[in-house]
Protein backbone atom coordinates (compact mmCIF):
# COMPACT_ATOMS: atom_id res chain seq x y z
CA UNK A 1 0.00 0.00 0.00
CA UNK A 2 1.15 3.27 -1.21
CA UNK A 3 1.91 5.23 2.27
CA UNK A 4 2.09 8.92 0.99
CA UNK A 5 1.65 11.36 3.95
CA UNK A 6 -0.38 14.24 3.24
CA UNK A 7 -0.19 17.81 4.59
CA UNK A 8 -2.40 20.47 4.67
CA UNK A 9 -1.38 23.59 5.79
CA UNK A 10 -4.08 26.19 6.56
CA UNK A 11 -2.33 29.24 6.02
CA UNK A 12 1.29 30.65 4.02
CA UNK A 13 3.58 30.70 6.66
CA UNK A 14 2.81 27.08 7.77
CA UNK A 15 2.94 26.19 4.30
CA UNK A 16 6.49 27.88 4.21
CA UNK A 17 7.38 26.17 7.46
CA UNK A 18 6.32 22.94 6.36
CA UNK A 19 8.21 22.83 2.95
CA UNK A 20 11.39 24.24 4.60
CA UNK A 21 11.49 21.01 6.54
CA UNK A 22 10.61 18.85 3.77
CA UNK A 23 11.91 20.41 0.52
CA UNK A 24 11.57 17.23 -0.98
CA UNK A 25 7.74 17.11 -0.44
CA UNK A 26 5.69 17.42 -3.81
CA UNK A 27 3.74 20.93 -3.61
CA UNK A 28 -0.49 19.48 -4.78
CA UNK A 29 -2.31 22.78 -6.19
CA UNK A 30 -4.96 21.43 -8.67
CA UNK A 31 -2.80 18.25 -9.21
CA UNK A 32 -4.14 18.59 -12.83
CA UNK A 33 -1.37 18.25 -14.91
CA UNK A 34 0.43 14.92 -12.85
CA UNK A 35 -2.98 13.22 -12.68
CA UNK A 36 -3.30 13.51 -16.26
CA UNK A 37 0.03 11.72 -16.56
CA UNK A 38 -0.22 9.19 -14.57
CA UNK A 39 -1.82 6.79 -17.37
CA UNK A 40 -3.68 3.83 -16.37
CA UNK A 41 -6.06 3.04 -14.00
CA UNK A 42 -5.67 2.34 -10.40
CA UNK A 43 -3.84 4.46 -7.61
CA UNK A 44 -1.94 7.59 -8.31
CA UNK A 45 2.10 6.75 -8.30
CA UNK A 46 2.47 9.38 -5.68
CA UNK A 47 5.97 10.66 -3.37
CA UNK A 48 5.53 9.69 0.06
CA UNK A 49 5.28 13.45 1.14
CA UNK A 50 2.86 15.73 -0.05
CA UNK A 51 1.65 19.06 0.51
CA UNK A 52 -1.65 19.92 -0.80
CA UNK A 53 -1.92 23.90 -1.03
CA UNK A 54 -5.69 23.76 -1.95
CA UNK A 55 -6.21 25.13 1.73
CA UNK A 56 -3.93 28.37 2.06
CA UNK A 57 -5.96 31.54 1.26
CA UNK A 58 -2.83 33.83 1.03
CA UNK A 59 -2.47 31.82 -2.52
CA UNK A 60 -6.04 32.34 -3.92
CA UNK A 61 -5.88 36.02 -3.64
CA UNK A 62 -6.57 38.01 -6.49
CA UNK A 63 -6.04 41.95 -6.31
CA UNK A 64 -5.94 44.97 -9.08
CA UNK A 65 -4.17 48.49 -8.96
CA UNK A 66 -3.91 51.07 -11.47
CA UNK A 67 -0.51 49.29 -12.68
CA UNK A 68 -0.99 46.12 -12.17
CA UNK A 69 -2.53 42.73 -11.69
CA UNK A 70 -1.99 40.57 -9.01
CA UNK A 71 -3.27 36.91 -8.74
CA UNK A 72 -2.15 34.04 -6.14
CA UNK A 73 -0.39 31.15 -7.49
CA UNK A 74 -3.55 29.04 -6.76
CA UNK A 75 -6.01 30.42 -7.94
CA UNK A 76 -7.74 28.82 -10.42
CA UNK A 77 -7.52 29.03 -14.13
CA UNK A 78 -11.50 29.57 -14.03
CA UNK A 79 -11.43 31.87 -10.88
CA UNK A 80 -8.87 34.16 -12.92
CA UNK A 81 -11.33 33.58 -16.51
CA UNK A 82 -13.82 34.79 -14.29
CA UNK A 83 -12.53 37.56 -12.40
CA UNK A 84 -10.53 38.91 -15.13
CA UNK A 85 -11.34 38.36 -18.82
CA UNK A 86 -12.32 42.13 -19.54
CA UNK A 87 -8.99 43.68 -17.35
CA UNK A 88 -6.49 40.82 -18.29
CA UNK A 89 -4.39 41.46 -21.64
CA UNK A 90 -6.31 38.99 -24.16
CA UNK A 91 -2.72 36.96 -25.12
CA UNK A 92 -2.95 35.95 -21.51
CA UNK A 93 -6.26 35.08 -20.99
CA UNK A 94 -6.31 33.47 -24.34
CA UNK A 95 -3.73 31.34 -23.17
CA UNK A 96 -6.14 30.06 -20.11
CA UNK A 97 -9.39 29.36 -22.67
CA UNK A 98 -7.06 27.24 -24.58
CA UNK A 99 -6.21 24.99 -21.27
CA UNK A 100 -8.50 21.94 -22.04
CA UNK A 101 -12.21 21.98 -20.73
CA UNK A 102 -13.99 24.02 -17.42
CA UNK A 103 -14.00 20.48 -15.38
CA UNK A 104 -10.00 20.83 -15.59
CA UNK A 105 -9.96 24.59 -15.45
CA UNK A 106 -11.72 24.38 -12.37
CA UNK A 107 -9.14 22.42 -10.63
CA UNK A 108 -5.58 23.88 -12.37
CA UNK A 109 -4.11 26.91 -10.95
CA UNK A 110 -1.87 29.14 -12.63
CA UNK A 111 1.00 28.21 -10.34
CA UNK A 112 0.63 24.56 -11.61
CA UNK A 113 0.74 25.44 -15.55
CA UNK A 114 3.66 27.89 -14.55
CA UNK A 115 6.21 25.57 -12.67
CA UNK A 116 4.77 22.12 -14.17
CA UNK A 117 7.65 20.25 -15.61
CA UNK A 118 9.41 19.54 -17.90
CA UNK A 119 6.82 21.27 -20.05
CA UNK A 120 5.89 24.53 -20.25
CA UNK A 121 2.98 25.39 -20.37
CA UNK A 122 0.54 27.69 -21.64
CA UNK A 123 0.77 30.80 -19.88
CA UNK A 124 4.77 31.16 -20.07
CA UNK A 125 5.01 32.39 -23.58
CA UNK A 126 2.38 35.40 -22.69
CA UNK A 127 3.98 36.31 -19.20
CA UNK A 128 7.11 36.58 -20.56
CA UNK A 129 6.38 39.21 -23.44
CA UNK A 130 3.80 40.64 -20.95
CA UNK A 131 6.86 41.21 -18.47
CA UNK A 132 5.16 39.57 -15.52
CA UNK A 133 6.98 39.00 -12.38
CA UNK A 134 6.61 36.11 -9.78
CA UNK A 135 6.75 36.44 -6.06
CA UNK A 136 9.00 33.63 -4.58
CA UNK A 137 8.60 32.90 -0.97
CA UNK A 138 10.09 31.17 1.33
CA UNK A 139 10.36 31.02 5.15
CA UNK A 140 11.59 34.78 6.14
CA UNK A 141 12.30 36.04 2.36
CA UNK A 142 10.44 37.01 -0.44
CA UNK A 143 11.88 38.22 -3.80
CA UNK A 144 10.71 38.89 -6.78
CA UNK A 145 11.81 37.79 -10.31
CA UNK A 146 10.81 37.92 -14.51
CA UNK A 147 9.09 35.11 -15.60
CA UNK A 148 11.87 34.00 -17.32
CA UNK A 149 14.57 33.61 -14.74
CA UNK A 150 11.57 30.83 -13.48
CA UNK A 151 13.62 28.07 -15.41
CA UNK A 152 17.54 28.21 -16.19
CA UNK A 153 19.26 27.24 -19.66
CA UNK A 154 18.84 23.85 -18.81
CA UNK A 155 15.14 24.18 -18.49
CA UNK A 156 15.23 23.21 -14.43
CA UNK A 157 13.27 25.21 -11.92
CA UNK A 158 15.55 28.03 -10.43
CA UNK A 159 13.08 27.75 -7.06
CA UNK A 160 15.27 27.64 -4.21
CA UNK A 161 15.13 24.62 -1.38
CA UNK A 162 11.42 25.51 0.10
CA UNK A 163 11.01 28.02 -1.72
CA UNK A 164 7.34 28.82 -4.12
CA UNK A 165 5.98 30.98 -6.32
CA UNK A 166 3.33 32.50 -4.32
CA UNK A 167 1.91 35.18 -6.84
CA UNK A 168 2.03 36.58 -10.08
CA UNK A 169 1.85 40.41 -11.06
CA UNK A 170 0.88 41.27 -14.83
CA UNK A 171 0.97 44.69 -15.25
CA UNK A 172 -1.10 47.05 -17.77
CA UNK A 173 0.28 47.99 -20.80
CA UNK A 174 -2.04 48.86 -23.69
CA UNK A 175 -1.10 46.64 -27.19
CA UNK A 176 -3.30 47.14 -30.04
CA UNK A 177 -1.87 43.64 -31.40
CA UNK A 178 -2.35 40.61 -29.42
CA UNK A 179 -2.56 37.09 -30.42
CA UNK A 180 -1.65 33.29 -29.15
CA UNK A 181 -1.78 30.45 -30.82
CA UNK A 182 -1.59 26.24 -29.25
CA UNK A 183 -0.90 23.75 -31.18
CA UNK A 184 -1.32 20.43 -30.71
CA UNK A 185 -1.70 18.61 -26.78
CA UNK A 186 1.59 19.00 -25.06
CA UNK A 187 0.44 16.15 -23.12
CA UNK A 188 -0.43 13.57 -25.87
CA UNK A 189 1.80 14.86 -28.39
CA UNK A 190 4.41 16.95 -26.73
CA UNK A 191 6.70 16.46 -29.90
CA UNK A 192 4.21 18.23 -32.17
CA UNK A 193 2.93 21.01 -29.94
CA UNK A 194 4.10 24.78 -29.58
CA UNK A 195 2.14 27.88 -28.08
CA UNK A 196 3.10 31.48 -30.05
CA UNK A 197 2.42 34.01 -28.32
CA UNK A 198 2.93 37.85 -30.08
CA UNK A 199 2.23 41.26 -28.80
CA UNK A 200 2.62 44.51 -31.11
CA UNK A 201 1.78 48.35 -30.97
CA UNK A 202 1.24 50.23 -33.78
CA UNK A 203 1.11 53.94 -33.44
CA UNK A 204 0.52 55.75 -36.98
CA UNK A 205 1.48 53.49 -39.16
CA UNK A 206 4.83 52.37 -37.34
CA UNK A 207 4.92 49.03 -35.26
CA UNK A 208 6.11 50.96 -31.87
CA UNK A 209 6.62 47.70 -30.20
CA UNK A 210 6.52 44.13 -30.70
CA UNK A 211 7.54 40.93 -28.95
CA UNK A 212 7.24 37.04 -30.13
CA UNK A 213 7.60 34.20 -28.18
CA UNK A 214 7.36 30.31 -29.11
CA UNK A 215 7.49 27.75 -26.04
CA UNK A 216 8.34 24.03 -27.29
CA UNK A 217 6.20 22.76 -24.25
CA UNK A 218 9.13 20.68 -23.43
CA UNK A 219 12.37 22.86 -22.46
CA UNK A 220 13.05 24.69 -25.39
CA UNK A 221 11.55 28.45 -25.42
CA UNK A 222 12.46 31.12 -28.18
CA UNK A 223 12.29 34.68 -28.08
CA UNK A 224 14.23 36.23 -30.84
CA UNK A 225 15.06 39.41 -29.81
CA UNK A 226 17.27 40.25 -33.27
CA UNK A 227 14.03 39.75 -34.96
CA UNK A 228 12.22 42.00 -32.96
CA UNK A 229 14.48 44.79 -33.12
CA UNK A 230 14.43 44.87 -36.74
CA UNK A 231 10.80 45.18 -37.30
CA UNK A 232 10.61 47.46 -34.76
CA UNK A 233 9.94 51.02 -35.97
CA UNK A 234 9.25 50.03 -39.20
CA UNK A 235 6.32 51.26 -41.08
CA UNK A 236 3.41 48.07 -41.61
CA UNK A 237 2.28 45.83 -43.26
CA UNK A 238 5.95 45.00 -43.67
CA UNK A 239 7.89 45.53 -47.23
CA UNK A 240 9.21 42.02 -48.72
CA UNK A 241 12.36 42.57 -47.97
CA UNK A 242 11.76 43.10 -44.35
CA UNK A 243 9.82 39.72 -44.35
CA UNK A 244 12.14 37.99 -45.92
CA UNK A 245 14.89 39.43 -43.74
CA UNK A 246 13.14 38.31 -40.75
CA UNK A 247 12.23 34.79 -41.99
CA UNK A 248 15.78 34.38 -42.53
CA UNK A 249 17.08 35.28 -38.78
CA UNK A 250 14.24 33.48 -37.21
CA UNK A 251 15.50 30.32 -39.27
CA UNK A 252 18.64 30.81 -38.13
CA UNK A 253 17.69 31.27 -34.23
CA UNK A 254 15.44 27.49 -34.83
CA UNK A 255 18.81 26.05 -36.07
CA UNK A 256 20.33 26.98 -32.52
CA UNK A 257 17.35 25.38 -30.90
CA UNK A 258 18.35 22.24 -28.96
CA UNK A 259 17.86 18.82 -30.40
CA UNK A 260 14.58 17.90 -28.49
CA UNK A 261 12.39 20.63 -30.59
CA UNK A 262 11.72 18.29 -33.81
CA UNK A 263 11.48 18.96 -37.40
CA UNK A 264 8.31 19.40 -37.10
CA UNK A 265 7.55 21.94 -34.71
CA UNK A 266 10.14 23.73 -36.09
CA UNK A 267 8.27 23.94 -39.54
CA UNK A 268 5.21 24.56 -37.68
CA UNK A 269 6.80 27.52 -35.94
CA UNK A 270 8.08 28.84 -38.89
CA UNK A 271 4.46 29.10 -40.58
CA UNK A 272 3.10 30.78 -37.50
CA UNK A 273 5.75 33.51 -37.75
CA UNK A 274 5.28 33.86 -41.89
CA UNK A 275 1.47 33.94 -40.73
CA UNK A 276 2.58 36.90 -37.99
CA UNK A 277 4.38 39.07 -40.54
CA UNK A 278 2.13 39.07 -42.97
CA UNK A 279 -0.64 39.99 -41.01
CA UNK A 280 0.39 42.92 -39.29
CA UNK A 281 -1.71 45.39 -40.57
CA UNK A 282 -3.01 48.95 -40.02
CA UNK A 283 -6.28 48.66 -38.71
CA UNK A 284 -4.96 45.49 -37.06
CA UNK A 285 -6.26 42.62 -38.75
CA UNK A 286 -9.41 41.22 -37.34
CA UNK A 287 -7.21 37.75 -36.32
CA UNK A 288 -5.39 39.74 -33.40
CA UNK A 289 -7.23 40.24 -30.23
CA UNK B 1 -5.63 8.76 5.78
CA UNK B 2 -8.88 9.85 7.48
CA UNK B 3 -11.12 12.12 5.36
CA UNK B 4 -13.97 13.60 5.86
CA UNK B 5 -16.56 15.38 3.64
CA UNK B 6 -19.97 15.72 2.70
CA UNK B 7 -21.83 13.89 0.12
CA UNK B 8 -24.85 14.88 -1.46
CA UNK B 9 -25.60 16.30 1.68
CA UNK B 10 -24.79 14.15 4.41
CA UNK B 11 -21.35 13.93 6.44
CA UNK B 12 -19.56 11.05 5.23
CA UNK B 13 -16.02 9.95 7.14
CA UNK B 14 -13.86 7.34 5.50
CA UNK B 15 -10.15 6.38 5.97
CA UNK B 16 -8.09 5.36 2.55
CA UNK B 17 -5.30 5.67 1.30
CA UNK B 18 -4.07 9.31 0.14
CA UNK B 19 -3.30 7.73 -3.71
CA UNK B 20 -6.63 6.40 -4.11
CA UNK B 21 -8.86 8.13 -6.75
CA UNK B 22 -11.97 9.97 -5.63
CA UNK B 23 -13.38 8.26 -8.32
CA UNK B 24 -12.83 4.92 -6.82
CA UNK B 25 -13.38 5.70 -3.35
CA UNK B 26 -16.81 6.80 -4.62
CA UNK B 27 -17.80 3.83 -7.12
CA UNK B 28 -16.38 1.10 -4.97
CA UNK B 29 -16.03 2.14 -1.14
CA UNK B 30 -19.18 4.27 -0.72
CA UNK B 31 -21.16 2.73 -3.95
CA UNK B 32 -22.17 5.76 -5.90
CA UNK B 33 -22.86 3.75 -9.02
CA UNK B 34 -23.78 6.74 -11.26
CA UNK B 35 -20.24 7.21 -10.83
CA UNK B 36 -18.42 5.72 -14.05
CA UNK B 37 -14.58 5.57 -14.36
CA UNK B 38 -12.94 4.44 -17.45
CA UNK B 39 -10.68 7.02 -19.18
CA UNK B 40 -8.71 8.00 -16.06
CA UNK B 41 -7.53 10.87 -17.31
CA UNK B 42 -10.26 13.44 -17.18
CA UNK B 43 -10.97 12.66 -20.47
CA UNK B 44 -14.51 11.02 -21.07
CA UNK B 45 -16.41 12.99 -18.70
CA UNK B 46 -18.36 9.84 -16.93
CA UNK B 47 -17.16 10.75 -12.86
CA UNK B 48 -18.20 13.90 -13.54
CA UNK B 49 -19.08 15.10 -9.46
CA UNK B 50 -19.48 19.01 -8.12
CA UNK B 51 -17.06 19.66 -5.64
CA UNK B 52 -17.14 22.88 -3.99
CA UNK B 53 -19.97 23.90 -5.98
CA UNK B 54 -17.24 23.14 -9.33
CA UNK B 55 -17.63 20.84 -11.70
CA UNK B 56 -14.39 18.46 -11.35
CA UNK B 57 -13.80 14.93 -12.76
CA UNK B 58 -13.28 12.66 -9.81
CA UNK B 59 -10.31 10.25 -11.98
CA UNK B 60 -8.23 12.84 -11.94
CA UNK B 61 -8.26 13.35 -8.41
CA UNK B 62 -7.31 12.24 -5.20
CA UNK B 63 -9.07 11.69 -2.74
CA UNK B 64 -7.75 14.00 -0.50
CA UNK B 65 -8.98 16.53 -3.06
CA UNK B 66 -12.26 15.94 -1.19
CA UNK B 67 -11.17 16.54 2.62
CA UNK B 68 -13.49 18.69 4.09
CA UNK B 69 -15.13 19.79 0.83
CA UNK B 70 -18.57 18.98 -0.15
CA UNK B 71 -19.82 16.41 -3.11
CA UNK B 72 -22.89 16.48 -4.92
CA UNK B 73 -23.23 13.35 -7.52
CA UNK B 74 -25.92 12.24 -9.87
CA UNK B 75 -27.79 10.54 -6.73
CA UNK B 76 -27.37 13.95 -4.74
CA UNK B 77 -29.76 15.49 -7.68
CA UNK B 78 -32.19 12.84 -8.22
CA UNK B 79 -34.94 14.51 -6.09
CA UNK B 80 -34.64 18.27 -6.88
CA UNK B 81 -36.18 20.06 -9.51
CA UNK B 82 -33.18 20.93 -11.11
CA UNK B 83 -33.36 17.56 -11.81
CA UNK B 84 -36.86 17.76 -13.28
CA UNK B 85 -35.86 20.61 -15.01
CA UNK B 86 -32.84 19.45 -16.98
CA UNK B 87 -34.55 16.15 -17.55
CA UNK B 88 -37.76 18.14 -18.80
CA UNK B 89 -35.57 20.17 -21.10
CA UNK B 90 -33.01 17.51 -22.70
CA UNK B 91 -36.99 15.22 -22.93
CA UNK B 92 -38.31 18.51 -25.07
CA UNK B 93 -35.48 19.02 -27.30
CA UNK B 94 -34.71 14.87 -28.19
CA UNK B 95 -32.01 15.06 -26.67
CA UNK B 96 -31.86 12.09 -24.18
CA UNK B 97 -28.45 10.82 -23.61
CA UNK B 98 -27.47 7.15 -23.12
CA UNK B 99 -28.18 5.50 -19.76
CA UNK B 100 -24.15 5.04 -19.33
CA UNK B 101 -23.77 8.93 -19.53
CA UNK B 102 -27.03 10.26 -18.59
CA UNK B 103 -25.92 10.91 -14.90
CA UNK B 104 -22.98 12.24 -16.23
CA UNK B 105 -24.60 14.94 -18.62
CA UNK B 106 -27.12 15.78 -15.58
CA UNK B 107 -23.97 16.97 -13.60
CA UNK B 108 -22.05 18.58 -16.08
CA UNK B 109 -25.75 20.49 -17.16
CA UNK B 110 -26.26 21.12 -13.57
CA UNK B 111 -22.71 23.15 -13.09
CA UNK B 112 -23.66 24.46 -16.39
CA UNK B 113 -26.71 26.24 -14.97
CA UNK B 114 -25.16 26.99 -11.51
CA UNK B 115 -22.95 29.14 -13.65
CA UNK B 116 -25.77 30.80 -15.65
CA UNK B 117 -29.64 29.75 -16.24
CA UNK B 118 -29.13 31.80 -20.02
CA UNK B 119 -26.16 29.79 -21.10
CA UNK B 120 -24.20 30.39 -24.37
CA UNK B 121 -23.94 27.48 -27.04
CA UNK B 122 -20.11 28.18 -26.72
CA UNK B 123 -20.32 27.65 -23.05
CA UNK B 124 -22.71 24.55 -23.21
CA UNK B 125 -20.11 23.16 -26.27
CA UNK B 126 -16.82 24.33 -23.82
CA UNK B 127 -18.00 22.13 -21.14
CA UNK B 128 -19.33 19.07 -22.93
CA UNK B 129 -15.81 19.01 -24.88
CA UNK B 130 -14.35 17.64 -21.44
CA UNK B 131 -16.83 14.47 -22.53
CA UNK B 132 -16.48 11.71 -25.31
CA UNK B 133 -19.64 9.67 -25.18
CA UNK B 134 -21.47 10.05 -28.84
CA UNK B 135 -25.01 8.91 -27.92
CA UNK B 136 -26.01 12.63 -28.12
CA UNK B 137 -26.13 15.33 -30.94
CA UNK B 138 -24.30 18.00 -29.05
CA UNK B 139 -26.60 20.37 -30.28
CA UNK B 140 -29.85 19.12 -29.85
CA UNK B 141 -27.90 18.64 -26.03
CA UNK B 142 -27.44 22.32 -26.10
CA UNK B 143 -31.01 23.37 -26.85
CA UNK B 144 -32.06 21.09 -24.11
CA UNK B 145 -29.67 22.80 -21.72
CA UNK B 146 -30.78 26.12 -22.75
CA UNK B 147 -34.34 25.06 -23.00
CA UNK B 148 -33.77 23.47 -18.76
CA UNK B 149 -32.32 26.43 -17.92
CA UNK B 150 -35.63 28.09 -19.54
CA UNK B 151 -37.73 25.80 -17.07
CA UNK B 152 -35.57 26.86 -13.98
CA UNK B 153 -35.51 30.21 -14.71
CA UNK B 154 -39.58 30.21 -14.68
CA UNK B 155 -39.56 27.76 -11.60
CA UNK B 156 -37.56 30.68 -9.74
CA UNK B 157 -40.01 33.08 -11.14
CA UNK B 158 -43.41 31.54 -10.03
Amino acid sequence: MNRTKVFQPEGLSELLRTYQKYPEALLWAGGTALAREDRGGGDFDLPGMIIDIAGVPELQRISRTERYFEIGAGVSISRILKVGQHVLPKVFTQSLRYISHPAIRNRGTLGGNLCHLPRRLNTFGPLTILDARLELRRLGKSRWIQVPRLFSKTGELTLQEGEIVSRVRIPFVEWNMQFFQKLGDPFQRPKSSLTFSALGDVKKGELTDVRVAISFIGKSFLRDRELETLITGRKVPLSDKTRGEARSIFRASLMDLPGEVTLFQKERSQRLMQWFLSALHVPPSELFY
Amino acid sequence: MKLSFTLNHQLVSVDAPASQRLSDLLHDTLQIHSIHPSCYRGECGNCAVILNGELAFSCILPVFAADKGEIITYEGLRDSEEYEDIMKGLREEKAFPCSYCLPSKVVIIKSILENSLDPSTQEIFETFSGTSCPCTNFHNLARGVKRAGFHRRSRLHE
